[in-house]
């Protein structure tokens, strides 16, 4: 069985007497410990699809198991706590509490599993060096230029190990040379953990450093490639 | 003056911004729509900016009403009548001299002639006793007090109170002189038109029953005012006046001295109220026609400026200050956040060529939209406080009228009531509009333009804004101008013996002292002074200056209540994140709920403006109520507390007003209602003080008294062997030559002081009714007899309230030398009965039975329920006040908890992403609530108590008791805790609800 398995997924988002279709019976799996790459246009469904797999969104039809588990037959309380187990975040605009200080936006993602305070401190602290932040830790998110943020995210997003890491645009707000350290943070990481990785991106460079791209356009799937030139 | 100005200026702002929005239409377009855009952030934003406006209004239309009262009994009793013309008698008896005819025709010719007078009146005043014939004489409330005016009936006719009164004027008959009397008295006598009554006009011939007394025919019943309901020399709670020709009434009050007037009363030209202005220029008339023989009394003026004083507005003012300043705090808050919304759409416009006067002219036009819904619904919500407020008054006149033991109050309060309605100027509507507006639309300027400087990339970027190095040193140097001139303040203060100038300027120091200070991390610094002016403020009456003004300058009370509030504010800001580290700490192992107090304790304890505004907001309000809960309680218990001291321990106090009674002490002590009776004589005496004597009341007690007596609270000279109170009073018995003193009236005396006293020569007045209980100057001639020399072995507490607020003797040792002046023997007795309700019952079959005996009882808690009542009812509807004022708390949290749920709407999707529940969310915010609310509430008790402790600690209070009323606090903060809670359910329902992928997309 595939790590994660969508089959026949759609999505219409309803507007009044308007209904707009993002995704049509979408079908495919992604693999333990890959990197996959969701590109696109501009409003071609991908972050939609991100958030029906993810189970912040909920499909209009359709199925999502990760690990076995059909995510959408969970109930919303449930769904959450296997997002908090199982699943990392990273988003185009980081979304940092700002009141936090970097380590404390960190181990905010183990805190919410019931991890103990000093672990989570000492995992936060950890993950921050991974990402080359040691020196960060303590500093409000305004404090940080943009890079370092989406790094603290991505922190974020890894401490608590979660089996799959979902990255809406990640790179979006970021300057090429920024955004090609980002990716290679990622991928470093996605080979020491071994932790599964699906970024939804427009940006064609990103797409260099996936095991595979999804190609997709009106809310389909056009194609699905294996990259065979990874460039990490 | 000042609310006119103000209002003035308001109205001035007011048309310069609608000038400005018809020039500037787009600006004004953006303006207009962006109130549409959220409608429930609209709608709190109005009602937390109209509450300002609704306790102003409120407070201006209670005094519209309580002025309209007060000029109403004006009107009623003075009339027309502005000056009062006479010479002062030194006979008490009369009052006034009789002018000489000469002066008066003088007066007369010369005053009708006079353009700003529009009545001249000459009249015969005398105060006597009537009643039907046979009953004038009457001890037993068959006979009344009434003002008779003698006059003269072609002057009366002229006279302007007499204008549109169907009057037959009373004239000289042969047969029995006629009299107008007036409707109060016609009603109270039950007399008609053709009756008669007997007028005593001597009280000496009271006993004199043989002697015949004249009698007068009724011949109108009149209403009207002024000089037909004469009540300027009777200050008694009924008006009863008897019209009479002026010979008729030489004859009935046997006059035969030549002159015939003892008064003159003028009118000045206008109405009752409008007339009063010429008073300077007619009492310069009058002056100059009869120098300094006569006495002008402005008694119009005088009476205006009574009213004019008790404003009963200012009060309520006073009150809804701090609710209105609570207010204002709200107002910053909802504007700055309003300006950190608009932050990236007014930075685009910034970047897109608007000057910063019109980007902050959007806020302005924004707020103005805002501020003048909500004054107008605010004056609307204003004028249903007031109704409201007055409501509960005339529910409390209610209530004390049916407590109060005398017939005449009664009825007084009852005419009171009938007068007493509510009533608003149309110009206290307009100012009151315009007064609500100016304070939101000073902070909309101020935000209006603070976000005009915002920088162009971080406000089109959204990117938090901090203080810049050149913004915090501007800052530093103004604080420490700020604390040069707190010095120059204090030292000015000192130097000239100003206690407040003095205290503010040490306070305001100690405050700005921190901010002055350049540096980053101070929070030891700040705590520091913040604990220093709490501390100062506490010990402050060690300072003599300070102590000999505290408790008597209400300015200096303020700025004392005002520094420990400030201080305990500042105090808790800068240690927000002392307070956030803690609750961590004590969290920490809450396992899933660690996150959600992390965050929301974060947010709030990190957004130290936002919070501090929100907390002070909270504490203010908090702080009056607890400052208003606190004294008149202590006030209650105090009473409470005293209520084995009011009549010595004994249930009833039985008194003779008149001196006179028709029932003995044996007949009283053989009633089967009675038990333990005691009598108590007091006569005046003269006591040194210094080189100085003035009068005092000594009071003899029997046996029963010194063996049942309840006062027990007593401190007493050591060295007499004297263990417990019950001995002191036996050893008052035993001992000759010593006495206790109650230090009510003489707070110096100690234990072991003695006192030198003097017999009082009878003035024939003293010892009769109320006047012998006043304390009055003695001069040398009024001094009897050789000194005497009492030991005072015990004294009675200055807190304790007792009618026997004086020296107590044993009656057996009262020194010879002492006696002779007339003493009022007053009477102490116990209720027959077991329980309280048997002994009321036995109370009220006791006064049935002795109703004609002219003894006047009071039980005493009677005398509890009905100062208690009178006490609770003005602090509950004082407090029911300030609850409008708790609104802006609860309102405000309310919106400033919708802002965040706009402001996190992302944050929130990020954490529902990441494994934060709906439970978690929703708790989140209702944690952030509770620790700004519960920080704001506590601070406002802390805050409010220390206060109240501080002003019972000053040298005026002393030997006042300080009680707390713990429940009433707690129950009040428990009730505004989980108002405040339940006003934040919907948006942090709604926060809840938000479906992550929809925040994560937000963008507004």
């Amino acid at each position: 069985m595939a790590f994660v398995e969508v089959r026949d997924l759609s999505k219409t988002y309803r507007s009044g007497e308007v209904s707009v279709e993002a995704l049509k019976e979408v079908s495919f799996d992604i693999h333990e410990g890959e990197i996959l790459a969701i590109l696109g246009p501009s409003g071609c469904g991908k972050s939609t699809l991100l958030n029906c797999l993810s189970g912040i969104d909920t499909p209009t039809d359709g199925k999502v198991t990760v690990k076995g588990v059909d995510l959408h037959s969970l109930k919303d309380d449930e769904k959450t706590r296997f997002r908090a187990m199982n699943m990392g975040f990273v988003f185009q605009f980081y979304n940092l509490i700002p009141v936090l200080k970097a380590v404390e936006n960190v181990e905010l993602a183990m805190l919410t599993m019931g991890s103990n305070e000093k672990k989570a401190r000492e995992a936060a602290m950890e993950i921050l060096a991974k990402v080359n932040l040691r020196e960060r830790e303590y500093y409000l998110p305004s404090r940080l230029s943009g890079g370092e943020r989406q790094r603290v995210s991505i922190a974020r997003a890894l401490v608590h190990k979660p089996a799959i890491v979902w990255a809406d645009e990640p790179t979006g707000a970021l300057d090429t040379k920024t955004s090609n350290d980002l990716m290679n943070l990622i991928a470093e990481l996605n080979e020491t953990f071994n932790q599964t990785f699906v970024i939804v991106t427009h940006d064609e460079r990103v797409s260099a450093y996936s095991n595979r791209v999804l190609h997709m356009d009106s809310g389909r799937i056009l194609k699905i490639e294996e990259n065979r030139e990874l460039k990490v | 003056m000042i609310i006119q100005t103000i209002s003035l200026f308001a109205g001035i702002a007011v048309i310069a911004i609608v000038v400005s929005m018809i020039r500037n239409p787009i600006i004004f377009k953006i303006g207009y729509r962006n109130i549409h855009r959220r409608k429930s952030d609209t709608f709190l934003v109005i009602m937390g900016s109209l509450i300002g406006t609704a306790l102003i209004m409120g407070s201006m239309a209670m005094n519209d009403s309580f002025q309209k009262f007060l000029y109403s009994q004006i009107e009623r009793t003075h009339g027309e009548i502005d000056e009062m013309v006479y010479i002062p008698s030194d006979n008490q008896n009369v009052g006034k001299e009789f002018i000489p005819n000469s002066k008066i025709k003088i007066l007369v010719d010369s005053l009708s002639k006079n353009e700003q007078v529009d009545g001249v009146l000459p009249i015969l005043s005398r105060t006597v006793s009537t009643g039907l014939p046979g009953e004038a004489r009457s001890q037993t409330g068959k006979s009344f007090q009434v003002s008779m005016i003698g006059l003269k009936a072609d002057q009366l006719s002229r006279w302007p109170d007499v204008d549109g009164v169907d009057l037959v004027l009373p004239s000289a008959r042969d047969e029995l002189p006629e009299v107008v009397i007036n409707k109060e008295l016609a009603e109270a006598a039950e007399v008609e038109v053709g009756d008669t009554l007997e007028i005593l006009a001597d009280p000496g011939q009271r006993l004199l029953f043989w002697i015949p007394l004249p009698e007068v025919r009724v011949a109108e019943i009149v209403e009207g005012n002024g000089i037909l309901h004469y009540q300027i020399e009777n200050q008694g709670p009924n008006a009863f006046t008897m019209l009479i020709d002026i010979e008729e009434a030489r004859e009935v009050l046997k006059i035969s001295v030549e002159d015939y007037y003892n008064a003159l009363v003028v009118s000045n030209r206008g109405d009752f109220l409008t007339g009063e202005r010429l008073t300077d220029e007619v009492v310069g008339s009058i002056k100059s026609l009869v120098g300094e023989e006569l006495v002008v009394r402005e008694v119009k003026k005088d009476s205006l400026s009574m009213v004019d004083q008790g404003n009963i507005g200012l009060l309520f003012l006073m009150l809804s200050v701090f609710a209105i300043f609570a207010g204002a705090l709200l107002l910053t808050n909802i504007y700055l956040m309003l300006a950190q919304e608009r932050r990236t759409e007014l930075g685009t416009l910034r970047a897109i060529g608007y000057s910063r006067r019109r980007v902050s002219r959007t806020i302005l036009y924004e707020g103005f939209f805002y501020s003048i819904f909500s004054s107008g619904i605010g004056v609307l919500a204003g004028l249903g406080i007031a109704r409201f407020i007055l409501g509960s008054f005339v529910n409390l006149f209610e209530d004390v009228a049916s407590l109060i033991p005398f017939e005449g109050a009664n009825i007084a309060f009852n005419s009171m009531q009938s007068s007493f309605v509510f009533f608003v100027r149309i110009d206290s509507i307009a100012y009151g509009f315009l007064l609500g507006l100016i304070i939101p639309m000073i902070i909309i300027v101020y935000t209006g333009r603070k976000i005009s400087r915002t920088n162009i990339v971080t406000a089109v970027r959204n990117i938090p804004e901090e203080l810049d190095e050149r913004k915090r040193l501007l800052l530093n140097v103004i604080a420490a101008i700020g604390v040069l001139v707190s010095v120059v303040m204090a030292y000015s203060g000192y130097s000239l013996g100003n206690a407040t100038g003095f205290f503010t300027g040490v306070m305001l120091a100690g405050l700005l002292i921190p901010v002055a200070i350049p540096m980053k991390d101070k929070r030891l610094i700040e705590s520091f002074f913040s604990i220093a002016v709490i501390v100062f403020t506490m010990l402050s009456n060690s300072f003599d200056l300070i102590a000999s003004n505290s408790g008597s300058s209400i300015y200096l009370t303020i700025a004392k209540g005002a520094a420990i509030l400030f201080a305990g504010l500042f105090l808790i800001v800068y240690n927000l994140k002392t307070f956030e580290y803690l609750l961590n700490k004590l969290f920490q192992k809450a396992r899933a709920a660690a996150p959600v107090f992390k965050i929301s304790i974060a947010f709030s304890a990190r957004n130290r403006l936002r919070t501090g505004l929100t907390i002070a907001m909270f504490a203010v309000v908090i702080f009056v109520i607890t400052l208003i809960s606190i004294i008149p309680y202590s006030m209650e218990q105090m009473l409470v507390k005293s209520r084995d001291a009011i009549f010595a321990g004994f249930d009833v106090g039985a008194f003779s007003f008149t001196g006179e009674r028709a029932i003995t002490f044996t007949e009283l002590k053989s009633q089967l209602e009675v038990r333990e009776i005691s009598t108590v004589s007091g006569l005046n005496v003269a006591l040194r003080r210094d080189d100085r004597y003035a009068v005092e009341q000594i009071y003899a007690v029997d046996d029963n008294f010194i063996d049942h007596n309840g006062l027990t609270e007593l401190d007493f000279v050591e060295g007499l062997g004297i263990s417990e109170v019950k001995d002191l009073w036996n050893y008052l018995r035993d001992n000759p030559g010593t006495v206790i003193v109650s230090n009510s009236v003489l707070p110096d005396v100690r234990p072991g002081d003695v006192l030198e006293l003097r017999r009082v020569v009878d003035q024939g007045d003293s010892g009769h009714g109320a006047a012998a209980f006043m304390q009055r100057r003695l001069s040398s001639e009024m001094i009897d007899s050789g000194p005497i020399d009492l030991e005072v072995i015990g004294t009675i507490p200055e807190n304790t309230i007792s009618f026997f607020n004086g020296l107590l003797i044993y009656i057996e040792n009262v020194p010879s030398e002492l006696t002779g002046s007339s003493a009022e023997r007053h009477f102490l007795f116990n209720l027959s009965g077991d329980s309280g309700e048997e002994k009321k019952a036995n109370f009220d079959v006791l006064q049935d039975k002795i109703a004609s005996s002219s003894l006047f009882l009071l039980y005493v808690d009677d005398i509890m329920n009905l100062t208690s009542t009178m006490l609770q009812g003005t602090i509950s509807i004082l407090r029911s006040f300030l609850y409008f004022g708790m609104l802006v708390g609860i309102v405000g949290i309310a919106i400033i908890m919708f802002k965040a749920l706009h402001e996190r709407k992302r944050i929130i999707g990020m954490l529902k992403a990441i494994g934060f529940t709906k439970t978690m969310v929703f708790s989140s915010f209702l944690l952030e609530t509770s620790f700004i609310a519960i920080i704001g509430i506590l601070l406002g008790m802390v805050t409010g108590t220390l206060t109240s402790v501080e002003i019972y600690a000053s040298p005026l209070m002393e030997g006042m008791k300080l009680y707390i009323p713990w429940d009433q606090l707690i129950s009040m903060t428990l009730i505004f805790y989980i108002a405040s809670l339940v006003s934040t359910i919907v948006p942090s329902y709604s926060a809840s609800k938000i479906a992550p992928a929809e925040a994560l997309r937000y963008f507004e």
